[in-house]
């Protein structure tokens, strides 16, 4: 379980998030969603430790962030952050293999190596392992990106869940590949304890797919729970100025604006 | 031009061949030529601890020293190249830039003016010791000064910057310590500012050889965090990677690879930046087969230019350092222009 208790974020004089609180479960596809400039990516930057909150607190698997080693946090939990390049060229499977480096000292084992060519393979890049990763297009490389970081949590010790913190996954994918990456983490979230968090923009998708929604506005949570709950006409006019009607496709809540 | 990459397996056994190939000709050729037998019956006669003749002397003494002095300093510049450009992330960061090599020859002009005005004892290890002090002082000075006072972190914008200053200030220096000293000082400033191995001696490759061989087994700890670090600092902390002791560490082994390998040749440059170029274009950048081959094509670069070096003028010398740049200069701007995707 992730937990974040009256976080406040600050960039000089600029409140970033203002006293949110959340709580993330393991086994539930928890998605953030809300306007540009809401506080999503500062939610996900928090979570993971990459942005050292002004007050508040976020503790993982019952324990402070802060106590965590760097080693320790790369073993458990995995980011996907945005616009990630490298400054150099390395094949797909050297960078699948970054996945894997929390977990052996020297050269990696038998488990790192049956990792990534499971993750890859699951990921459908597989026929890419060989590629130079810089002359792939946007979706393969995002692709080649959801390989490594569910490569650097698919073999691990002891029952501290795998957590997951996706930043806007779904950028650079066609239609296909963002249904296919969204039942690709659902059907691992079926085979153990994961804890997952994604930040999208697409409000459908979050209603098809999101088991608990939060929704920010100006760095404030405006609504959290169940999509049902969480988009409503209300909330979304007032979060985006734009009022939807809301239908109900095969018992699945439909937004159209 | 998406050629698929060649194996490890490959280009180590060529670049390995390409060594012994290049390393016995060094060893045959010079201001005299040696034959094969000769070389044999040298280190015959020194095993056996019996009497040489000149040529055995030459070759044992002079010629043996020097070739070996080849391989390690070409294999400690070129690695210290990738290390540099995998720290900064940018390919065309030369070590010489964040003010190593810089700092070396401002020490190494200071020893030479001030211990002839001084008269103080030199000794074997004086300028060695000069050079490292400079190195280290002007690499320090580099790093504390680009920090960034709030956040204790530096940019590489702004390391990149501050090492172009203090590389202007080390090297008006130089200038100024020439132009104080007396003609055979300045002489042998000038001489070793364009670099040359001629100097070479069983001690110096003794040095050289154990700074070069513990720095590179440090570095190849250090591959996989520097691998990570292509993605962007903040990737590689979510990885694992602690930045700041990384960055210190690797600067270390920098300063080390760098200044002792200056302070007995003197500023060899494009050794750290050709080689990490053209290695990248046969087999991409994963860092620990970069570190490995770079460190033989650095010893065969170097060892080619020493070579001719010796070959051209025979029997006087030209510098190594103005061999490479003729080389060096056409060669890095064809790369320049041919792979630009990786700017």
């Amino acid at each position: 379980m992730l937990v974040a208790s009256n976080l406040t974020v600050r960039v000089g004089q600029k409140e970033l998030l203002k006293d949110v609180s959340v709580q993330f479960e393991a086994g539930q596809l928890n998605l953030v969603i809300g306007p540009n400039g809401a506080g999503k990516s500062t939610l996900i930057k928090a979570l993971s430790g990459q942005v050292k909150p002004a007050a508040g607190s976020i503790r993982m698997h019952d324990r402070p962030l802060t106590e965590w080693s760097l080693g320790e946090l790369a073993r458990h939990r995995a980011v996907l952050s945005q616009n990630i390049d490298l400054a150099f060229p390395l094949t797909v499977q050297e960078v699948v293999m970054m996945g894997r480096y929390p977990h052996f000292q020297n050269k990696p084992g038998e488990k790192d190596h049956l990792a990534v060519q499971e993750s890859m393979h699951y990921f459908d890049v597989s026929e890419l392992s060989g590629r130079n990763y810089l002359t792939l297009s946007g979706g393969e490389k995002q692709r080649v990106h959801f390989a490594r970081v569910a490569a650097q949590l698919w073999y691990q010790d002891g029952d501290v869940p795998r957590h997951l913190l996706l930043d806007e996954p779904l950028t650079f994918l066609d239609v296909y590949h963002q249904f296919q990456f969204m039942h690709h983490i659902r059907e691992l979230m079926g085979k153990g304890n994961w804890v997952v968090v994604g930040v999208v923009h697409d409000l459908n998708l979050a209603a098809r797919f999101g088991d608990n929604l939060v929704l920010l506005h100006n760095g404030a949570v405006l609504a959290q729970g169940q999509p049902r709950e969480v988009l409503t006409a209300h909330n979304v006019s007032q979060a985006y100025h734009l009022t939807p009607t809301v239908h109900y496709h095969e018992g699945v809540l439909q937004l159209v604006f | 031009m998406q050629r698929p990459w060649l194996t490890d397996r490959i280009v180590l056994s060529t670049l390995v061949i390409l060594l012994l190939v290049v390393w016995v000709l060094s060893l045959r050729f010079g201001a005299i030529a040696i034959s094969g037998s000769d070389i044999l019956l040298s280190i015959r006669q020194h095993i056996l601890q019996e009497e040489s003749d000149l040529t055995g002397r030459i070759f044992f003494d002079i010629r043996f020293p020097r070739a070996l002095e080849c391989l390690v300093v070409g294999a400690s510049l070129a690695m210290s190249g990738v290390l540099m450009q995998a720290l900064f992330r940018n390919p065309i960061v030369e070590p010489g830039l964040i003010g190593t090599s810089s700092g070396a020859a401002f020490g190494a002009s200071i020893y030479f003016v001030l211990g002839a005005t001084l008269h103080f004892p030199p000794g074997e290890w004086g300028l060695p010791v000069a050079a490292c002090t400079g190195g280290t002082v002007a690499t320090l000075l580099v790093f504390v000064l680009s920090r960034n006072r709030q956040s204790g972190k530096s940019s590489v914008i702004s390391l990149l910057l501050t090492g172009i200053a203090i590389n202007a200030l080390f090297l008006s220096g130089v200038g100024f310590s020439s132009y104080i000293a007396r003609d055979p000082q300045a002489r042998s400033i000038t001489f070793w500012n364009l670099g040359t191995l001629s100097g070479a001696s069983w001690s110096s490759v003794t040095v050289i050889s154990i700074t070069t061989i513990l720095c590179a087994l440090a570095a190849l700890r250090h591959t996989r965090q520097l691998n990570a670090l292509m993605m962007g600092e903040e990737e590689a902390r979510l990885l694992g990677v602690d930045i700041r002791r990384l960055q210190w560490t690797v600067m270390g082994i920098n300063v080390l690879l760098v200044a002792v390998a200056t302070a007995f040749v003197g500023v060899i440059s494009f050794v750290g930046l050709i080689v990490p170029h053209l290695l990248r274009m046969t087999r991409g950048s994963d860092n620990r087969f970069l570190l490995i081959s770079s460190a033989l094509l650095g010893a065969i670069v170097v060892t080619l230019a020493d070579l001719v070096a010796r070959l051209v003028l025979a029997p006087a010398e030209l510098p190594i350092g103005v061999v490479l740049s003729l080389v060096g200069v056409p060669v890095f701007i064809v790369l320049l222009r041919r792979t630009q995707t990786y700017f």
